[in-house]
């Protein structure tokens, strides 16, 4: 099955993970092998970059659900980025992911994580 | 006159005979000018009904094998998948909670639910020892 996925740690802890091609039943346990492969690392967060996913089916959404409640068992934060509509629709018709955990783009989750820690730093002051 | 078009492919239930099974129908669908937004939920939808063929229908250790038929009609597209596994009607499969938080939820039990979502109509059948599942899709 055609998927490759690239990941990159864009920044101390932060995972990114760009998906490209279709997450199905052949093709989901290699986004699962690189999600493992980044949790060995001890993420405090994990990025799916989905640009490049033309398709998503219920063992792709799988990974990701999975992905979510294991970094939500660490304490660690999870987001998806410019996610193609014909894959959105996949995961609101489940009612899959919140919404403020889906961003347009790497600029717009990076200005969200930004506003958080500003808060948190603030709380802290 | 019926002018209903119809293709059958035969192969062994293994998942690495999942991709040759949904091009085949993709490709019916395509030459018959199906759009976009048709043959993307109907992907879904062969897809996750050979994954559960494949995955579940026959014993580890005694593979058999799984039959497409895509008939294209005038007003509506029509995918049987039948294989000669245990009796399974996946539309008994209860259906999961949407409303449970996430880390509450299952993980589980999607394929059929988006499979009713993604079609017009879901149709199961025993027949002659075979599971017969019809996707139907409207034109």
């Amino acid at each position: 099955m055609t998927l490759k996925v690239k990941m990159m740690e864009k920044s101390p802890g932060v995972f990114h993970l760009a998906p490209v091609g279709s997450i199905d039943t052949a093709s989901a346990p290699i986004l699962e092998g690189e999600v493992n492969r980044a949790l060995a690392a001890s993420p405090r967060a994990m990025v799916f970059e989905m640009a490049g996913v033309d398709y998503i089916s219920s063992m792709g959404v799988r990974v990701v659900i999975k992905t979510k409640k294991e970094l939500a068992r660490r304490g660690a934060r999870f987001a998806m980025v410019e996610v193609p509509p014909p894959v959105k629709r996949v995961f609101e018709i489940i009612n899959a992911l919140p919404r403020e955990e889906i961003f347009r783009s790497v600029e717009e989750l990076d200005d969200y994580l930004s506003a958080m820690q500003k808060k948190v730093r603030e709380g802290e002051g | 006159m019926d002018q209903t078009r119809e293709n059958t492919i035969r192969l062994p239930a293994r998942i690495e005979n999942l991709e040759r099974l949904v091009d085949f129908v993709l490709s019916a669908l395509r030459q018959a000018g199906a759009g976009e937004k048709i043959v993307a939920d109907l992907h879904l939808a062969v897809d996750e009904a050979c994954t559960n063929c494949v995955s579940y229908a026959y014993p580890e250790g005694e593979p058999g094998e799984i039959e497409l038929t895509c008939r294209i009609g005038p007003n509506k597209f029509e995918i049987s998948i039948r294989d000669w596994g245990r009796p399974f009607n996946p539309l008994k499969t209860p259906p999961p909670d949407l409303d449970l938080d996430l880390e509450d939820r299952p993980i589980g039990g999607l394929g059929v639910f988006l499979m009713k979502k993604f079609t017009d109509r879901l149709e199961y059948r025993r027949e002659a020892k075979a599971n017969i599942l019809t996707i139907i899709k409207r034109r």
